[in-house]
């Protein structure tokens, strides 16, 4: 139970603004990604919520508590960090144990608290070992493990599967929503990673240069990105966006027309993703000419890059029983619906 | 053909290692033979097997425990004083050294232009002087303060000594921790002092250990000061042993007394040695 509450926060590192004005509420047993590139404020926002960084002006209140001056330990969250940072000096059992014991717990509740979370997360046959006797994998596990024996009203993650292989970290990142899902506390996670946001959120923040550029699920994110970077940034591979110019109901790009049902006048940047593409038999009003430069197959889909009027490439991602073949031309025609129209110089959505 | 090379490659290697130890220990077999000559044993040339060469004598040895008037050097004395001072310099050294490194490793300090670095070398700076141009400072300063020719007084030099290095030596393990060790500690419950001697400074031990073996190994063989600052009713080790050398030169308590005196040193080496080993971070650092 516990609903963490922002409001206008900044950060300043000397004279370099990490975060600004930041207003964002996560409510009770949430599951937050704050997601951006490297430099964006996510991880200075999360450790601000766990009391390690004291955020510059504004406040951060936990159930209603503001949190200024209170020490970490006090905050009532866990953290898993991107580095484990299991204590090297204890075995696995240990480092379980450690925030139990520093606490003054029973020696016979920690013992029993551990073995659960070991047996949970199978890791009970490496309770002997020390952190450096283990995989990567392994010691992220138990990194995830110290944080449920904690059990805190906030789970914190900060880039917890960044160092790890690509097979594992879908592995954990499955596991880590599985154990969301019954234990049903208050999470926020940062990552770089956009996949990882869009499926492990209920609710996505994602940031740029220390501002929030868009909070929502991640459909809505996908589906109307509420501006050029989100719809750049959400979403792989990325949207194909075009410098076009819109009057009334019709947006040209190049030397191509397309009928929209958004009315704007002037110039806009379109931007189309990649499976919102039809293939048209024939050469119709409101579909692209394109000529395929280059194929790659996905398994499950197949990724084509298509050359249109005017020089742009563009990705077109089709299923994989469709057919093509290196300088084939094409005829594509957008899903209706699927056009999304920017302000060329706010950068924000027109429709 | 690939293992008798292998073969001559140990061989080698032995054959170097066993040179080298034949130098490094046969001083101390000679100080320890000379130990047990008396007079005609040392001056009739080079001796080398006892009851054959020369007459085994243990003069040398209870000369260290026998008083100045019966021809002794009463080597108790000094040996426990120097032991005293020793320990404790370097045990206050190393807490307000520790101390000092893990608040120059962790936190921002500014003084006007000056940062963290610049306090680090400020400390480490203090060594740059040659002992002998601080003597007459230190002199005046503990004559001043009565604390000339005493323990505290000695041990205060001391300190002042070993502190640059046990600063320079921690710092740099302290920098090798990474931060989220510190940061995890304070989540799981630590306040600052104890994520400090309970995650950072056991991870840090072989830091620790060779801080101390610098600084038992420096003031127990220091020989300027305890020779300018103390002389009459504390005297040290090291001066004691030296003037021992001046008019008739007993050889054989000489090199009984050196060899005790080598003695704490090998203890504490050998009960330290197996701490010096820097496997134990591998785990933190990422790969």
């Amino acid at each position: 139970m516990a609903e963490v509450q922002i409001e206008n926060v900044q950060k300043k590192f000397g004279s370099v603004l990490a975060l600004d004005a930041i207003d964002l509420t996560i409510h009770n047993n949430e599951f937050v990604v704050l997601v951006g590139p490297s430099g964006s404020g996510k991880s200075t926002l999360l450790r601000i919520v766990a009391g390690l960084e004291k955020q510059t002006t504004g406040t951060v209140t936990i159930n209603g508590d503001p949190m200024e001056g209170v020490a970490p330990k006090n905050h009532d969250v866990a953290m898993v960090f991107q580095s484990h940072a299991l204590y090297p000096h204890m075995n696995v059992f240990d480092n379980l144990a450690f925030n139990q014991r520093i606490r003054g717990v029973p020696k016979s509740q920690v013992d029993a608290k551990v073995r659960e979370v070991a047996e949970r997360l199978d890791i009970t046959e490496l309770l002997k070992r020390r952190p450096r006797q283990m995989s990567g994998g392994q010691r992220q596990r138990v990194a995830i493990g110290r944080a449920l024996v904690r059990d805190p009203q906030i789970f914190l993650f900060d880039e917890p599967l960044s160092n790890l292989d690509a097979e594992l970290r879908v592995r954990l990142r499955t596991e880590i929503k599985r154990l969301h899902h019954e234990l049903q506390r208050t999470s926020v996670y940062v990552t770089h990673d956009q996949v990882e946001a869009m499926t492990l959120a209920d609710r996505v923040v994602v940031l740029r240069d220390g501002r929030i550029e868009q909070i929502g699920e991640p459909d809505t994110l996908y589906a109307k990105p509420a501006n050029l970077f989100v719809a750049g940034f959400i979403g792989s591979p990325a949207m194909n966006l075009f410098a076009a110019e819109a009057s009334g109901e019709e947006i040209r790009i190049g030397d191509e027309t397309l009928p929209s049902s958004i009315t704007h006048n002037g110039p806009a940047m379109l931007g189309i993703r990649p499976e919102d593409f039809l293939l048209d038999q024939s050469r119709t009003p409101g579909t692209i000419a394109a000529e395929v430069t280059l194929i790659e197959p996905m398994g499950a889909d197949t990724l084509i890059f298509c050359q249109i009027s005017g020089g742009h490439e563009i990705s077109v991602r089709l299923p994989r029983h469709v057919r093509v073949h290196d300088g084939e031309q094409l005829n594509l025609k957008p899903r209706d619906g699927a056009l999304h129209l920017f302000d060329p110089e706010s950068g924000n959505r027109l429709n | 053909m690939n293992g008798s090379r292998a073969n001559l490659y140990r061989g080698l290697k032995y054959c170097a290692l066993i040179l080298w130890s034949v130098f490094v220990i046969a001083p101390f077999l000679w100080a320890l033979s000379t130990s047990f000559k008396s007079d005609n044993g040392v001056t009739g040339g080079a001796t080398y097997i006892p009851f054959l060469e020369y007459e085994p004598s243990l003069e040398g040895w209870s000369a260290l425990f026998r008083d100045t008037s019966s021809g002794g050097i009463s080597m108790q004395g000094p040996y426990l004083s120097s032991l005293a001072v020793s320990l404790i310099s370097s045990g206050i050294a190393l807490v307000l050294g520790t101390l000092a490194a893990y608040g120059l490793s962790r936190f921002t300090f500014r003084a006007g232009p000056l940062g963290n670095n610049d306090i680090t070398f400020f400390f480490i700076s203090q060594r740059i002087m040659p002992p002998a141009i601080l003597a007459i400072p230190y002199f005046l300063l503990l004559r001043f303060t009565g604390l000339l020719d005493t323990h505290v007084g000695l041990v205060l030099v001391y300190v002042a000594m070993l502190l640059p290095i046990v600063v320079w030596v921690m710092v740099d393990f302290f920098n090798t921790v990474p931060t989220e060790l510190d940061e995890a500690a304070l989540i799981d419950g630590c306040n600052p002092v104890q994520a400090f001697y309970r995650i950072i400074l056991p991870n840090c031990a072989p830091g620790l250990v060779v801080a101390a073996l610098l600084c038992i190994i420096f003031s127990w063989s220091e020989f300027f000061f305890a020779l300018t600052l103390t002389f009459a009713k504390v005297q040290m080790l090291p001066p004691t042993i030296v003037i021992l050398n001046s008019n008739k030169v007993p050889w054989w308590s000489l090199s009984a007394s050196a060899l005790v005196s080598v003695l704490p040193l090998v203890i504490v080496a050998f009960f330290l040695e197996r701490y010096l080993t820097r496997g134990n971070l591998a785990g933190v650092i990422r790969e």
